[in-house]
């Protein structure tokens, strides 16, 4: 096992990062209740990237959890979630705008931050943009959708150090965005760090709590 | 105005959960929007799109673009961008999530990835329509029907988005109409079958100028018959919404996304779309 690389993520902010194939990119919610948006695009140019439609169909179910792979727009297997002590990860509620917030809460939200902003930043820096954006993945976000359709963002069930190992089946751009949402409870209304780590083999030896 | 970085956690707790409950409340009451009849001198276009097909048209603020399920197929998949600036394009997550539903239909607004309204679900006589799973694909017809042969809704989506200059980064998550998938208490996606009846219409009022592409390929969870039925599509003269539309009125955050989308439209820095 070799990590290649471990550093913390600040509250708000983004990053990204090339992971090579069989790698594993394991993001950890450091002090719990903090949702992570993911984007992933295939190398080289990104045309190819994740698909929540392709993903859900693959699934049969709503929720990301342990085993369940990451599809492109192509249909291809772009990530396996190789471990998983938190369970139950959103896919279907996107990520938050300066836009979608004045929607949703006020017109008085529209210059708090949001994971669109970060995203297209960070993107930028990969020759992607806004035309990239596409449903996302929330890690450490609950999101229950029931029998009737309603859809809502409800309080986190993730716990301090908690993380998902996502081992990548192809080589990929993995973006996130450290999100800064604090008019829903997706971050129990405080963002807080994380941190992410890639290793080059299976992370047995750091099986976490 | 004031900014809104500030406040205790608790504070944005309570916010939050009145807009829940309040949206609770209003769930019940789905209104009951039936399709006015179309006199000859409103339509536009028309088009009948056979099994497999798809069909790209304009729709102008004040249309309307009608989907006509003439032989209960098993799903009409849909893509929309703003006609004006190509790079706005339907958002299936905002449109569920600032909704509060994955449950779609007559009465709900579909939202574009800028907060706007790119058209509202003015008339449904289904009810059931998808987001989640969208529509089929060369991988989903592949394992469905054990073919890599048929058309799909996602290629389908690619030759209409590369005919008006769009490419793959231009084709997003789409929404499939005429499609029951209800999702059990583990999260498991189930195709309710029966949920569309010959005849059944969805009309989609346009709120700003779009460009929209139907594709007729079934849904992919749909069993049955490989190739979809023909399946009519009109654009036509519909008057803009009122104060009191019903789309307009159904939720604040709908209001708000209207109120969003006039402000883009008025915007004296831009060509006028009407």
């Amino acid at each position: 096992m070799s990590i290649r690389l471990d550093e913390t993520v600040p509250a708000r902010t983004a990053w990204s990062h090339v992971l090579r194939k069989g790698e594993v990119l394991r993001i950890i919610d450091s002090e719990g209740q903090q949702a992570v948006d993911a984007l992933f695009y295939a190398m080289p140019d990104g045309a190819e990237r994740y698909s929540m439609q392709d993903t859900l169909l693959a699934m049969g179910g709503a929720y990301l959890g342990l085993g369940s792979v990451l599809m492109s727009n192509q249909g291809r297997p772009m990530l396996t979630i190789v471990a998983d002590t938190c369970g139950n990860h959103d896919t279907a509620a996107g990520c938050c705008s300066c836009e979608s917030n004045t929607v949703r809460f006020g017109q008085e939200t529209r210059f708090m931050h949001a994971c669109r902003e970060n995203f297209i930043s960070e993107l930028s820096r990969h020759g992607l943009g806004k035309r990239d954006i596409v449903s996302n993945v929330n890690f450490f976000m609950n999101v229950p959708i029931a029998s009737d359709g309603e859809l809502v963002v409800t309080d986190g069930i993730s716990r301090a150090g908690n993380y998902v190992d996502l081992r990548a089946e192809m080589d990929v751009l993995c973006v996130l965005s450290n999100c800064p949402q604090l008019n829903n409870p997706c971050n129990g209304f405080r963002p807080t760090p994380i941190s992410v780590r890639i290793t080059t083999a299976p992370d047995t030896a750091l099986a976490g709590p | 105005m004031p900014l809104l970085e500030d406040l205790p956690p608790e504070e944005y707790r309570r916010r939050y959960d009145a807009l829940l409950s309040a949206a609770r409340a209003r769930s019940e009451k789905r209104p009951t929007l039936p399709p006015p009849p179309l006199a000859d001198s409103m339509i536009v276009q028309r088009e009948t799109i056979p099994g497999g097909w798809y069909w790209s048209t304009f729709v102008a603020r004040g249309m309307a673009l009608r989907l006509v399920n003439t032989a209960a197929t098993p799903g009409m998949s849909v893509l929309l961008w703003n006609a004006d600036e190509s790079v706005e394009r339907l958002n299936v997550a905002d449109t569920m999530k600032l909704q509060w539903t994955a449950r779609i239909a007559g009465g709900h607004v579909l939202l574009s990835d800028m907060g706007r309204v790119l058209a509202s679900v003015t008339a449904d006589t289904c009810g059931w329509h998808d987001l989640l799973l969208g529509g089929s694909t060369a991988a989903s017809t592949a394992a469905r029907h054990g073919r890599s042969d048929l058309r799909n809704s996602r290629d389908n989506f690619l030759r209409a988005a590369g005919k008006h200059g769009l490419g793959v980064r231009d084709v997003p998550p789409c929404i499939t109409f005429f499609a029951g998938v209800e999702t059990d208490a583990a999260g498991r996606f189930h195709w309710r079958a029966g949920t569309t009846r010959p005849g059944d219409i969805v009309d989609l009022r346009a709120e700003m100028n779009l460009l929209a592409v139907v594709s007729n390929s079934p849904h992919p969870l749909a069993p049955g018959d490989a190739v979809a039925r023909p399946v009519e599509v009109i654009v036509w003269q519909a008057p803009l919404a009122a104060a009191d539309d019903p789309c307009r009125t159904c939720s604040p955050e709908a209001a708000r996304a209207f109120a969003n989308t006039e402000r883009y439209l008025t915007d004296p820095a831009r060509r006028p779309s009407a």
